[in-house]
């Protein structure tokens, strides 16, 4: 079935900007992933500059919006939403894709829309002070309802994560897009000395450094050099630019050697720079700040022109440390210092953009589109059957923290008629909507073994299907001897161990048990790591005791007699935030100890660092090469478990049913096995290398699509089998 | 249907307030303090050779600050500057505190910062040449005095640099003759 999506940019597609040109690139990318699309224009058509490329698709349906007479041509916010309303109303789009902040706000008064909604916002706050309260609180709306939420790259993915908690687990990248014009044969023979041509396109600006680019022809052919400079673009920078820095520019574009194109048509822009060896993107140190990359950066790779720009981690990341255009500093003198032997660096630096640029086409953008639309997660099947009679699924419990993705994706699915009765606590809950779930449903699931499963053996209907996910804490509730377990039909455990030992203490047949390990959305997590990530150490939860926190600390201590290089960032809540721990004494002094150590050894001192927790994990990930999990018992072990997906290397302490969940290669036998492992790990690009794809394979076990069809097959077949579906 | 927090934000709990005053004083040596106790009172986020050098000096008392224990109230009273080497962002604990991946730690620096200047600190920047991440110019814009670059109008008739300005340059001078 071919997918169906509504675009809407909240910019006017009669002016030619990066907004516009992006919103056409959407369109384009989205076609070519065979999505129909119906993009709704927000101004009345005045010219077809942009659009006439989408003429030619017979998958794009341009819409004009409604138009007063008596006001300008253009959609406000609000009638936007109103008007995309309207249309959803009557073509039901599979999905729905927006720009801009102003219309996500107007969205999150209609969530029917929003939650199939795929957010793309770029004028976030940043940074966190330039967040209103206001800003902040209708952000976190969008966010927490949106189907997705698009990021232009990893840094704005973090930041986004960071500061709107909810968008963490629906953030994917959507990187920027080139247009085809600007790929030109990469074999293309380019003239080398002794003429050096440099090009500039874009905005005139003080930040960016325009003024200065005049400069270079005539203070490099003083040191004997021949120099051109080409200057597309005829936007000058008035509001913040110094007094009669406007007129400085114009006249600094008719010095010699310096040829001022002005404003030309876009599909002409690539043929005015193709000569051109270097293009310049020189920038204030002030804007390493940002957190994009530079869609003009993107094209000089595309048309074969490397860059010549600011050394930033974001930029070393794109094109490699050892780039050699990279300015180290924002002076003219580092321009100058940077240009000095060009030649003998240009062809290395050139293969390097032509290639990267591919990842930035539009025929990349829509193969990555593709894959994201039809994972899992981003299924559309719900639209079809909501209507239909499906099977009625409640499930039960009072903790879902390790149901989200099972959540989504059976709701996703379409497969099931999905309800939730949220338990207050372990033991309470509304026993009127428990009953009302009894009456309505066909399936009850009870997320963890507890009260819940009690109390639904001893209330179910005759017929009605109960299953329940066991985890571990549970095999010791007083409420297990009560549960009436002739009425449960089939338990799921998240480990073979949990489920012998189950089996061990309970009458309860073997056919009717089986494992579905917990889930992890392997996508989110696969992110790049920081440089030097690998002599960071990950440690998420250390409450209760037998987490361990103590072992990690001796592996720390032993591998600092190695290299003092190895930290340990300890994630989650704090002892003393858990009042049942904390006040059982014998804890207390197993806390006041291993703080004690802590405190006494100054290296270790500065080597261990207690972090908050935050739904953020995929983002923290990026700092933590190795993934430690110390723990005397665990039912799963959901944090290394995402380490592994994001590429760590995992240290697993060995424990009863460690192997069954993590393989033998990441289980340690030792410390010194762990310590050995470790220093291999950060200090041989090989081993480091191996033991992350190895991670990254084995948490593949654990993706979504996987264990929503295990739940989907626990909860429907046996059923569907005696046609009570 | 109601709509429960799932996934990861189920385990989502209000920060405690009290977190970071109390991480700090169970985790920092005692009296936090080293060097002379009777000098002037600095916190570092810096290499540990920067410390040693100010507390070798026997004229001030030299503590780090922790990304864990960004508490104002912990050393308010007693410190009057801080000082940040840059470098000492790319390991330990503070590594990463720059890219848009540590932003909680950064937001929570910055924030210390603030109430740390509005308690009358001064924030010493040491010149470095790292690699430029996302929040690299955000931390160089709250720094009150780069090191090596203070400016005072002679007419004021101050008759010298001050004390810490002087001892963090012959820091960075040694460092530079050892390469």
């Amino acid at each position: 079935m071919t997918t169906s999506c509504l675009l809407y940019g909240d910019v006017n597609t009669n002016v030619l900007d990066g907004s516009s040109v992006w919103l056409v690139s959407m369109a384009e990318a989205l076609a070519r992933a065979d999505i129909h699309v119906t993009l709704l224009l927000k101004a009345k058509i005045q010219n077809e500059r942009l659009l006439h490329p989408l003429r030619s698709y017979d998958k794009i349906t341009i819409i004009e919006g409604y138009y007063k007479p008596d006001q300008p041509a253009m959609m406000s916010p609000n009638y936007a939403v109103r008007r995309m309303d309207w249309l959803d109303s009557q073509d039901n789009y599979d999905m729905i894709l927006t720009r801009g902040k102003e219309v996500a706000y107007e969205l999150s008064s209609r969530r029917h829309l929003l939650e199939k909604t795929w957010v793309y916002i770029t004028d976030i706050p940043y940074p966190y002070t330039k967040f209103s309260p206001h800003q902040h609180k209708m952000l976190s709306r969008v966010f927490s309802r949106a189907r997705r939420v698009l990021c232009q790259t990893e840094d704005a993915r973090s930041y986004v994560e960071a500061s709107c908690p909810d968008a963490a687990g629906k953030s994917i990248l959507l990187p920027p897009m080139v247009a085809d014009d600007f790929y030109k044969d990469a074999t293309a023979s380019h003239p080398g000395r002794p003429t050096l041509r440099l090009a500039y396109s874009g905005k005139f600006a003080p930040e960016w450094k325009t003024l200065e680019m005049c400069e270079l022809p005539s203070l490099l052919e003083s040191s004997g050099r021949d120099v051109t400079l080409t200057m597309v673009g005829d936007k000058f920078q008035g509001k913040g630019a110094p007094p009669g820095w406007g007129d400085e520019m114009r006249e600094a574009l008719e010095r010699e050697k310096v040829t001022w194109l002005g404003g030309i048509p876009r599909h002409d822009v690539p043929a005015a720079l193709e000569q051109a060896h270097l293009g310049l993107s020189w920038r204030s140190n002030s804007l390493n700040t940002s957190l994009e990359i530079s869609t003009k950066v993107l094209e000089y790779c595309a048309l074969g022109i490397p860059p010549v720009l600011n050394r930033t981690r974001a930029h070393e990341q794109l094109l490699g440390a050892d780039y050699p255009f990279f300015l180290d500093g924002d002076s003219i003198e580092d321009v100058l210092s940077c240009l000095d032997g060009a030649e003998n660096h240009y062809e290395q630096a050139r293969k390097v953009t032509t290639e990267i640029s591919k990842r930035f086409s539009i025929r990349a953008a829509a193969t990555r589109l593709k894959e994201q639309i039809s994972s899992q997660n981003s299924d559309f099947s719900y639209r079809n059957v909501q209507t239909a009679e499906r099977p009625r699924v409640c499930i039960a419990g009072h903790d879902f923290k390790f149901f989200g993705e099972v959540l989504a994706g059976l709701k996703s699915s379409g497969e099931v008629d999905l309800s939730i009765d949220h338990w207050d606590s372990l033991h309470t809950h509304d026993i009127k909507r428990s009953r009302e779930s009894v009456e309505r449903n066909d399936f009850i699931v009870c997320e963890w073994a507890g009260p819940n499963l009690q109390w639904y053996s001893e209330h179910k209907r005759e017929g009605q299907r109960l299953v329940a996910r066991l985890h571990a804490f549970e095999l010791n509730g007083p409420w297990m001897e009560k549960i009436r377990w002739s009425a449960v039909d089939e338990i799921a455990f998240v480990s073979e161990h949990y489920r012998l030992e189950f089996l061990q203490r309970f009458d309860f047949p073997h056919s009717k048990t089986r494992v579905i390990p917990n889930s992890i959305d392997v996508t989110d997590f696969n992110r790049p790591k920081l440089a030097d990530s690998e002599w960071h150490m990950g440690l998420v939860g250390m409450v209760p005791f037998l987490k361990r926190p103590d072992r990690a600390i001796e592996l720390l201590s032993l591998l600092l007699e190695h290299d003092e290089r190895f930290t340990l960032h300890i994630r989650g809540r704090m002892p003393w935030e858990y009042s049942y721990h904390w006040n059982r004494g014998n804890q207390r002094e197993l806390y006041q100890n291993f703080f004690a150590r802590i405190r006494k050894d100054p290296l270790l001192n500065s080597r261990v660092v207690f972090e908050p927790f935050g739904p953020d994990m995929a983002s923290w990930f990026r700092k933590i090469g190795i993934v430690l999990s110390p723990s005397s018992q665990e039912s799963f072990h959901m944090a290394p478990a995402e380490g592994l997906a994001s590429g760590s290397m995992g240290v697993i302490w060995e424990r009863a049913g460690a192997t069954d969940i993590f393989g033998t290669e990441f289980v340690v036998s030792s410390m010194s096995d762990a310590v050995s492992r470790c220093l291999r790990f950060a200090q041989d690009t090989q081993y480091r290398q191996a033991q992350s794809s190895m991670a990254k394979h084995h948490a593949a076990v654990w993706d979504i699509p996987q264990n929503v069809s295990d739940w989907t097959d626990l909860i429907l077949q046996p059923v569907v089998a005696s046609g009570v579906a | 249907m109601p709509t429960p927090h799932i996934g990861r934000h189920a385990a989502s709990v209000p920060l405690d307030k009290g977190r970071r005053a109390r991480i700090g004083k169970i985790i920092q040596p005692n009296g936090i303090w080293f060097g002379n106790n009777r000098g002037r009172h600095i916190l570092t986020i810096s290499s540990s050779q920067l410390q040693m050098h100010l507390s070798s000096l026997d004229r001030y008392a030299v503590a780090s600050l922790r990304t864990d224990a960004m508490d104002v109230s912990l050393y308010s009273d007693a410190a009057t500057a801080l000082v940040i080497e840059p470098s000492a962002f790319e390991y330990g604990m503070w590594f990463g505190s720059l890219n848009a991946a540590g932003t909680h730690a950064f937001n929570a620096l910055d924030t210390f910062i603030q109430s740390f200047k509005k308690s009358g600190g001064v924030v010493y920047g040491m010149p470095g040449h790292e690699t430029s991440d996302v929040y690299t110019e955000f931390l160089h814009d709250s720094f009150d005095v780069v090191v090596g670059r203070m400016e005072i109008d002679p007419s004021w008739g101050v008759p010298s640099t001050p004390q810490l300005m002087q001892d963090l340059m012959a820091y960075m001078e040694e460092k530079e003759n050892s390469k």
